[in-house]
């Protein structure tokens, strides 16, 4: 599936004072926020202009988006980790002390800066999962699947729309062998 | 009034992607002295934080190619002389 990308807009000041745009392209949507700013004060220290800020461009589709005042919210996906129960043992799940037999966890953590709902579905199904507020529009996503260990699986974490913000693109994890 | 000379340089970055694809990253203003070392450690931190996708089908950022400063020099003529 190709990911739609992003640009930075790098902010300087030039030796002499005025104030320089560089528009960095082919940047990743899920990358880092605090990384993004490391690396373009990486770039701007290999030049002799002295840095201000960065700006990641959060893309709207005019088309899609037409008609409505409503907030794209930002939304990605980024430390996914999946792990499964060992051959002939049961897959524990930390939260509730339970044990699911031949179950499959993924945890991720999500970035979320509106005010819907998150929830994830296996598989389109609602199955068991627990969000975590960690810090400022961090969530950790963790989501048991079925007892179903046929591959591969689909997560998908989704938002839920609001007076605010829409619902942003759903984000899709597939686990496989 | 003498002809005048202005020199401008820029840094050009190519980024290479897993699937052989590259980009070009350009820069305004290089320093004077820039390392090897410089260039390598911008390629790590863009592999190990995902800063980069590739053009065609998003693929993951593979390593700087290469790194050059392109020097330009410009002499305006004086016509009055």
């Amino acid at each position: 599936m190709k990911m739609s990308k992003t640009s930075l807009i790098l902010t300087t000041t030039d030796i002499l004072g005025r104030k320089q745009q560089q528009s960095i392209t082919d940047v990743n949507p899920n990358a880092d926020t605090t990384a993004l700013k490391t690396f373009a004060q990486m770039c701007n220290a290999l030049t002799t202009d002295t840095y201000v800020s960065t700006d990641r461009i959060d893309k709207i589709n005019c088309d899609l988006e037409a008609g409505t005042s409503k907030t794209t919210p930002t939304f990605s996906a980024s430390k996914t980790t999946f792990s499964k129960a060992l051959a002939g043992q049961d897959a524990t799940s930390t939260d509730d002390g339970m044990i699911y037999n031949s179950r499959w966890t993924v945890q991720t953590t999500v970035t979320y800066n509106g005010d819907g709902v998150l929830y994830a579905s296996v598989n389109n199904a609602i199955d068991t999962f627990t969000v975590t507020y960690s810090s400022a529009n961090t969530y950790t996503v963790k989501a048991i699947t079925s007892t179903s260990t046929t591959l591969p699986q689909t997560i998908t974490i989704h938002t839920t729309e609001t007076d605010t913000y829409k619902a942003a693109t759903p984000i899709t994890l597939t686990l496989t062998a | 009034m003498a002809d005048v000379v202005k020199t401008s340089g820029t840094l050009q970055i190519v980024a290479e992607f897993v699937d052989e694809d590259d980009r070009s990253i350009t820069f305004k203003n290089p320093k004077a002295t820039i390392t090897a070392a410089e260039i390598n450690a911008l390629s790590s931190f863009i592999k190990t934080n995902g800063i980069l996708l590739g053009d065609k089908d998003s693929a993951d950022f593979s390593r700087i190619k290469s790194a050059k400063k392109i020097q330009s020099t410009v002499k305006y003529l004086d016509l009055d002389s």
